[in-house]
């Protein structure tokens, strides 16, 4: 007897990434079925409605010794077993860009990392470089040189940095269409500090024609060094306003256009110890004041304290403040980052902070008001990584 | 309503006969769709299920039958019981009982079934021989297929 194929392919949507890579080699149709884009998206929507798992990337990463052992290290943790994966380096390793004029000084970065979507990160740095990958299926693409970062470059290479001190850095954002399905990965900066005119500029890339475009920029300006947040079809980052009070800014990817669309639930942002993310589905923002970090979850217009959390823990999974030795202070978030809500384990949430000195994944059960890690890392002098949370996907960008 | 409106008689392909609460019945849009209809009568016979399979989806009808006053039962415990329900079926029932949740139209134990599928079967000889397909791929197709993923199948 045989199952008819629509009860087959019921099955196979509740397969893993790994085994589905493996069973394309049972059967033509299985093939077939499993490279098809209606496929892999009825797979990945079947595991959104799980838990998640959890990437845990570290752009370099040194041993006990102060060595940089590794580049671009990446493991994925999956809740609810205690494995640590190490997935194979599909980033291209770093080299140190030669600038002109500069004799010998070579420019030397770390990757940075857009936040998951649909399975898929990017990686990329300030100034030549930018992949899309997907960490378990080892698909990548490479997406050509940003306007941004084509101007940073420059300014590096005449030395003429136009803001205060240090230059600053806006992050990508990755997201989705969500009428089309289309992916996209948008570039939003102050434009003064670039020399520009507007207030903000902003870059949208196409992945069709493979091309980098204006798009309206926002009328306000944003904080330096956040990481834009995606969710279900909108991209959010903070305001940077010195008079009026931090603001959520949002950027609908379908219209292009941009809308504050929320006081932030809090009243000095000035510390900028704030981060936003994504927990059940819903825009979070928290606020570290230590030794307490609060949630706030955006429920339709009103804003809902979810977790309140007390950071001094033993051992010390959280830092109070940002270690001064660290290398690359630009890519550490200044507060623990609330990773995930569990709902198989009675809405536990996962916080990471990579500034401590036990830079853990910590599981936080809000019932018993305690801590737990969910495994015990070795102890790493610098750490620099961040994690995030993705659900294991079959996507591609083709 | 009196009481033999409220059971109804569920008969399986090797005439075994089942009498059982509507309510439960009703969670097979199957059998909802022909109560609805009216085109039978308080007995309903299932050309498709053996009585051996009709037990065991009855029983599981039964505990995720929403019937007054029982509704305490934590989604967590139901979730447990589903595990238990699954884990020592052989593959035989598994295939019979997939087959019978989408001949019935019950949502919710299709996927449990296919999950149970999913999570038990992990090589592909296990897969050839559960669904009984043959590989029409030619070995050269088959090796470069592996070749591509290659990582795929190193555990």
């Amino acid at each position: 007897m045989e199952l008819p194929y629509g009860l087959v392919e019921s099955i196979l949507v509740k397969l893993p990434v790994k085994s589905l890579l493996r069973f394309k080699s049972v059967s033509i149709q299985w093939k077939c079925t499993i490279e098809s884009r209606y496929f892999k998206e009825k797979h990945l929507i079947c595991r959104q409605s799980q838990d998640p798992d959890i990437l845990m990337i570290d752009p370099l990463e040194f041993d006990k010794d102060f060595d940089l052992k590794d580049e671009n290290v990446t493991r994925m943790f999956v809740m609810g077993s205690s494995d640590l994966i190490k997935l194979p380096n599909i980033c291209p390793l770093r080299e140190p860009i030669r600038l002109e004029n500069h004799g010998d000084n070579l420019l030397h970065y770390t990757y940075l990392i857009c936040g998951s979507c649909d399975g898929m990160i990017c990686y990329y740095n300030e100034y030549n470089c930018i992949y899309v990958v997907n960490p378990i299926t080892r698909w990548s693409r490479s997406v050509p040189q940003a306007r941004f970062q084509a101007a940073v470059l420059d300014m590096m290479n005449r030395d003429s940095w136009r803001g205060e001190g240090h230059i600053s850095l806006w992050n990508l954002g990755f997201g989705k269409d969500k009428f089309t399905g289309t992916y996209t990965l948008v570039w939003l900066y102050n434009s003064f500090e670039l020399g520009l005119s507007n207030v903000t500029t902003c870059e949208v890339f196409d992945f069709f024609t493979n091309t980098w475009r204006y798009a309206t920029g926002a009328p306000v300006r944003i904080l330096d060094k956040q990481i834009p947040l995606y969710l279900d079809g909108l991209l959010y980052w903070f305001t940077d306003d010195n008079i009026v009070e931090t603001r959520i800014l949002s950027f609908d990817i379908h219209t292009e256009n941009f809308q504050i669309i929320s006081k932030a639930p809090f009243v000095e942002a000035a510390s900028k110890q704030i981060i936003m993310c994504n927990l059940n589905n819903r825009l979070c923002v928290s606020q570290k004041k230590w030794p307490t970090q609060e949630i706030w979850s955006l429920n339709k217009t009103s804003w809902e304290k979810i977790y309140s959390l007390n950071l001094q823990t033993d051992p010390h999974w959280f830092a109070k403040d940002l270690n001064p030795h660290i290398f690359f202070p630009t890519i550490i978030i200044s507060c623990a980052i609330p990773v995930a809500v569990l709902k198989k384990k009675k809405q536990s949430l996962v916080l990471y902070d990579a500034r401590a000195n036990n830079p853990n994944l910590v599981i936080y059960d809000p019932d018993l008001r305690s801590y737990d890690s969910c495994f015990v890392r070795d102890y790493r002098p610098h750490h620099t990584g961040t994690a995030i949370s993705f659900f294991p996907s079959l996507m591609s960008i083709l | 309503m009196s009481k033999s409106e409220k059971k109804i008689v569920l008969k399986s392909l090797d005439n075994e006969a089942f009498e059982v609460e509507k309510a439960v019945a009703l969670q097979s849009q199957t059998i909802w769709v022909m109560c609805e209809d009216k085109c039978v009568g308080n007995e309903i016979p299932l050309e498709n299920v053996t009585g051996q399979i009709l037990a065991k989806v009855i029983d599981y009808c039964k505990k995720h039958a929403v019937v007054d006053g029982d509704g305490d039962e934590s989604s967590e415990e139901l979730k447990n019981w589903d595990t238990e329900f699954t884990k020592n079926m052989d593959q035989s029932t598994l295939f019979n009982m997939i087959l019978a949740a989408n001949y019935l139209n019950i949502k919710s134990l299709l996927n449990l079934t296919c999950q149970a599928v999913a999570d038990k079967t992990k090589t592909i000889d296990e897969f050839h021989t559960f669904l009984n397909i043959e590989n029409n791929f030619t070995p050269e197709e088959e090796a470069q297929i592996c070749q591509e993923n290659l990582w795929a199948f190193d555990d």
